[in-house]
């Protein structure tokens, strides 16, 4: 192979690395080394190949980082051809993660992109703590939870409690709907972290049932009976297969017709599309932006050549451009990484069922599972390991205080296939 | 259907705007990271034609910045190269390029070449050079948009002498204009002889909140000389008259929603101030054409002044309702706005006879989204470039020294550096042994910068910025030029659709912190 003129292609990187600056952390000191550690040493995973993924693959390769991983399960849509510009029309149906890899290494000799197109739970805390930081270009937020558990979870702390700078894996995050996006550096422990931010996130579209049931007025109201009434009553034990034309197209036969019945104007095609997939808009230039400022930070964490951002960047592009920077503050009660919560007060006469139901809804999980940890007994797990344990939802806290199963003061081990660590929270029965 | 690769961002702007995309002509002036990760952003989602015109060679340090060369393109033209790299990205997507100095074309104040574009991108150009390109801007009615970056710095200065636009589309602006406060006649009448009392409780808890309050707002009327509630307590006294209507309160979701919504009633003007200052525009009541803009507006002055109100938009927001009751609403509402609309087509037609225009111009699509976006029109005026320097407009900007974070100090720091770069012709802190003397000439100007931004005098510049500038100096990252080359092509988008509000007029990234803000001196 060829050598690589690497000084001369990377000259722009000089200036920051060998000038002083009042605006870089104390650590910093203009050295030549910081060329090196970025060329030789500096390890990046990149999570999604998609519509950020292109994007921080690219910038992260134009940036001098040369030793990069990309994961993502998915295949290629022609729907992502308008901004997910590593792909052509030849490659839809191709795994993303290994397009993007072949075409970054392709284009930016010398650059090498390893690619896995596994779900990233699918890979352990070993392979995690490979990398010096990591960045998510993600769409769903169940990944980008279970990665910021993850991440909080492989944090060690020192006899003071406070983090081992050393375990604390950056994780740097964006996100974008339509002209709008977000780019923030997560520092477990150290920092908010994604599970505090949870609250604050847009929910999703969603039509009251007894509308969709009884008084459609819009379009949206007709495309949601058919899909959510009219489908199960038809199809029984088939799920809605979203990317197959036939069964939207069944959707959408179903809610014109009913739409019709109501005199109701406006569902098509397009719209029914919109509705049944939750469809985001997005763009390639807020792509771009959102990506841009995720990987200089990823620069700055990896060479402090400047301070990192504090901690939270967001963008709005629709009416002129407003944007603002400020730091995302840990909440208190965060279930990932809270170091010491209040215990909160629980009425003996509340059922587990009740209490669990509330956890389920406030932390947004999905089947949790709860252990008490001064006895380590289990409280109450799903499928057939848990049979015995169903009877305990129907018992209030007092009466699992008085059988032995709970303290007084305890801490309850919350497991939920939504976050890979245990959660813990402290009660109080009274 | 499916097969629409446009289809992400057709729900954002829809057909109209993407056959404006596809209609547009781009040029870029120079072809660094930042402009070429613009137009990027403008192929992959369709634009029509774009141009590079740059008179460099591709060189070793290219492959370390920008994505599209590659190492076989060392010493050829970077024009090419680049051009030919990025329509590779969408077949829809034509291209040229022209490998000779922009300076000539930009001196010689080309405008038969310049007039065949819809839009120009232009990097790193000099003050010099942006100064003329904005009288060409000018002349053509082109919009420009110029990129600079020094390093962790980016700039952003757009202009267009004026921009019109229909569709601003604002998250917090709603289309809906339900006419609470002055209900045209069949409105009022289909409210008014709603009968509730007979209603069982299912339909009860189902009237529309708009009839509810169109009753309830009568009754105030003829109880208090045909006034509004104006303040406070009349307000709140208004709303318990709403809640005395509800059989049950608690569960009437109908009543609870005329009370949340009252607002809309005391808010309503019949014709909005940013509205009427578009009226007022000379180009509204011109016998000669200026742009279908100005003529719809035209039109829409003359409805106003037979109407005494602006074209009902037709648009009903979801609310709690039976399905007939909402349909039956629904269809007030659109066939008063197919009445209006009826109406300003014709004043069109009268008024294009009278400028002895013989082409009807619009399409009843294009007269639909005119009047459903009558309340929300927007005309957007750019400072030039010249002004911006000798004479600053110092309004917004001055109160910008009063915040210790405000990114001005980088604003100060970049209008410093370019002029600099007048003076030497060349960025400040190239070497390393400059940085001291560039350093102390660029501070030199702050003083009187300062002075003409209106900042107050116990303003202490912070001149870690300027030696900061200079460390950077004409240091290219990729990271600032892929995000100038985001929020420029999202401003393209703006200027070319027609659809949203371009920002007004000058827009810093500070990448050392990650922070940005937009300034319009
Ligand atoms: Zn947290």
């Amino acid at each position: 192979m060829e050598t690589e003129n690497l000084d001369e292609r990377y000259r722009d990187l000089d200036n920051l690395f060998l000038r002083d600056s009042k605006f870089a952390p104390e650590l910093f000191a203009p050295n030549d080394a910081l060329k090196t550690i970025l060329f030789d040493a500096a390890k990046v995973l990149v999570i999604g190949a998609g519509g950020l993924g292109c994007e921080i693959l690219k910038d992260l390769a134009l940036s001098g980082f040369r030793d990069i991983t990309v994961i993502d399960m998915d295949t290629i849509d022609v729907t992502n051809l308008n901004r997910q510009f590593l792909f052509r029309k030849k490659d839809v149906g191709k795994h993303k993660s290994e397009v993007a890899a072949a075409f970054i290494e392709e284009r930016c000799s010398g650059v090498k992109v390893t690619a896995h197109t596994n779900m990233i739970q699918d890979f352990d805390a070993d392979f995690y703590r490979e990398f010096h930081v990591i960045i998510a270009g993600l769409d769903n937020i169940e990944a980008r939870r279970w990665l910021n558990a993850l991440l909080h979870s492989m944090v060690e702390f020192d006899d003071d409690g406070k983090p081992d700078i050393a375990t604390v894996k950056p994780l740097i995050d964006g996100g974008t709907e339509g002209f709008r996006g977000q780019a923030r550096l997560i520092m477990p422990h150290m920092s908010g972290c994604f599970e505090c931010t949870l609250s604050s996130l847009p929910k999703q579209n969603s039509y009251p049932m007894c509308t969709i049931a009884e008084t459609p007025r819009l379009p949206e109201h007709c495309i949601q009976h058919a899909y959510v009434i009219q489908w199960p009553e038809h199809f029984k034990d088939k799920k809605v297969d979203k990317d197959s034309p036939d069964d939207m197209n069944w959707i959408f036969e179903r809610a014109k017709e009913r739409a019709e019945s109501y005199n109701i104007e406006g569902v098509t095609y397009f719209l029914t599309m919109g509705v049944v997939k939750n469809i985001i808009p997005a763009i390639a230039s807020t792509n771009a932006l959102v990506s841009a400022a995720c990987v200089n930070e990823a620069l700055k964490v990896a060479t402090f050549c400047n301070k990192s951002v504090d901690n939270y960047f967001m963008f709005m592009g629709q009416t002129s451009v407003y944007t603002s920077t400020f730091p995302f503050e840990k909440d208190e009660n965060c279930l990932v990484c809270a170091s010491q919560r209040e215990s909160q007060t629980v009425a003996g006469s509340k059922l587990l069922k009740e209490f669990r139901d509330e956890l389920q809804e406030k932390f947004t999980l999905s089947n949790p599972g709860l252990t008490a940890e001064s006895t380590n007994k289990t409280l109450y797990i799903s499928g057939p390991l848990g049979k015995k344990t169903k009877q305990n939802l129907e018992l209030s806290m007092a009466q699992l205080v008085e059988s032995g199963f709970l303290d007084k003061q305890d801490i309850i081990q919350v497991t939920d296939k939504a976050i890979p660590t245990v959660m813990k929270v402290y009660v109080k029965i009274e | 259907m499916t097969d629409n690769k446009y289809d992400r961002q057709l729900r954002l702007w829809g057909a109209d705007g993407q056959k404006r995309l596809s209609e547009a002509s781009i040029l870029l002036i120079n072809a660094p990271a930042a402009g070429t990760e613009t137009l990027k952003n403008l192929i992959l989602p369709g634009v029509g034609f774009i141009t590079v015109l740059d008179d460099k060679l591709v060189e070793e340090r290219d492959l370390g910045t920008n994505f599209f060369v590659t190492k076989d393109s060392i010493g050829k033209s970077r024009a090419e190269i680049t051009m030919e790299l990025l329509t590779e990205l969408n077949e829809d997507v034509k291209g040229a390029h022209i490998h000779e100095s922009p300076s000539k074309y930009i001196n010689e104040k080309n405008l038969e070449f310049f007039k065949q574009f819809t839009l120009i991108i232009a990097c790193d150009l000099t003050d010099a050079e942006i100064d003329i390109l904005c009288d060409i801007g000018d002349e053509l009615g082109l919009g420009l948009i110029f990129l600079r970056s020094y390093g962790m710095i980016g700039y952003l200065r757009l202009y267009k002498k004026e921009h019109a636009c229909i569709q601003s589309k604002h998250a917090d602006k709603e289309l809906d204009d339900l006419r609470l406060a002055e209900p045209f006649e069949e409105l009022e009448k289909y409210a008014l002889e709603f009968e509730m009392s007979s209603l069982g409780s299912l339909e009860h808890g189902h009237t529309p909140y708009v009839i509810i309050l169109i009753k309830a707002l009568h009754k105030w009327k003829e109880a208090h000389d045909g006034k509004m509630p104006s303040n406070f307590e009349e307000k709140d006294a208004f709303k318990a008259t709403i809640k005395e209507m509800a059989r049950d309160f608690s569960k009437e979701a109908n009543f609870n929603e005329a009370i949340e919504n009252a607002y809309k009633a005391f808010s309503y003007e019949s014709v909005p101030y940013e509205i009427q200052q578009i009226l007022d525009n000379p180009k509204a009541d011109s016998k000669e054409f200026h742009s279908n803009f100005w003529t719809l507006v035209s039109a829409l002055k003359q409805f106003i002044a037979e109407n005494g109100c602006l074209p009902v938009s037709g648009k009903v927001p979801d609310m709690t309702a039976t399905s007939d009751f909402y349909i039956t609403l629904q269809k007030i509402y659109q066939e008063k706005a197919k009445e209006d609309r009826e109406k300003i087509k014709e004043i069109i037609t009268k008024q294009a006879d009278e400028k002895g225009l013989m082409e009807m111009l619009f399409e009843d699509e294009d007269i639909k989204v005119f009047c459903e976006n009558a309340r929300n029109l927007e005309v957007t005026r750019m400072e030039n470039y010249k002004q911006e320097l000798e004479n600053p407009n110092t309004e917004d900007i001055s109160a910008e020294f009063f915040d210790p974070d405000s990114s001005v100090q980088w604003y100060v720091a970049v209008r410093c550096a370019e002029a600099f770069r007048t003076t030497n012709s060349r960025y400040p802190g190239e070497t390393k042994e400059q940085i001291e003397s560039d350093v102390a000439e660029m501070s030199a100007l702050v003083p009187d910068l300062l002075k003409k931004l209106g900042a107050d005098e116990s303003f202490e510049y912070n001149y870690d910025h300027i030696h900061e500038i200079a460390r950077y100096s004409n240091s290219t990252l990729h990271n600032i030029g892929a995000l100038l080359g985001g929020v420029g092509a999202q401003e393209a988008v703006k200027l070319i659709t027609e659809q949203y509000t371009p920002l007004n007029h000058t827009y810093i990234f500070d990448g050392a912190h990650c922070k940005s803000q937009v300034f319009n001196p």
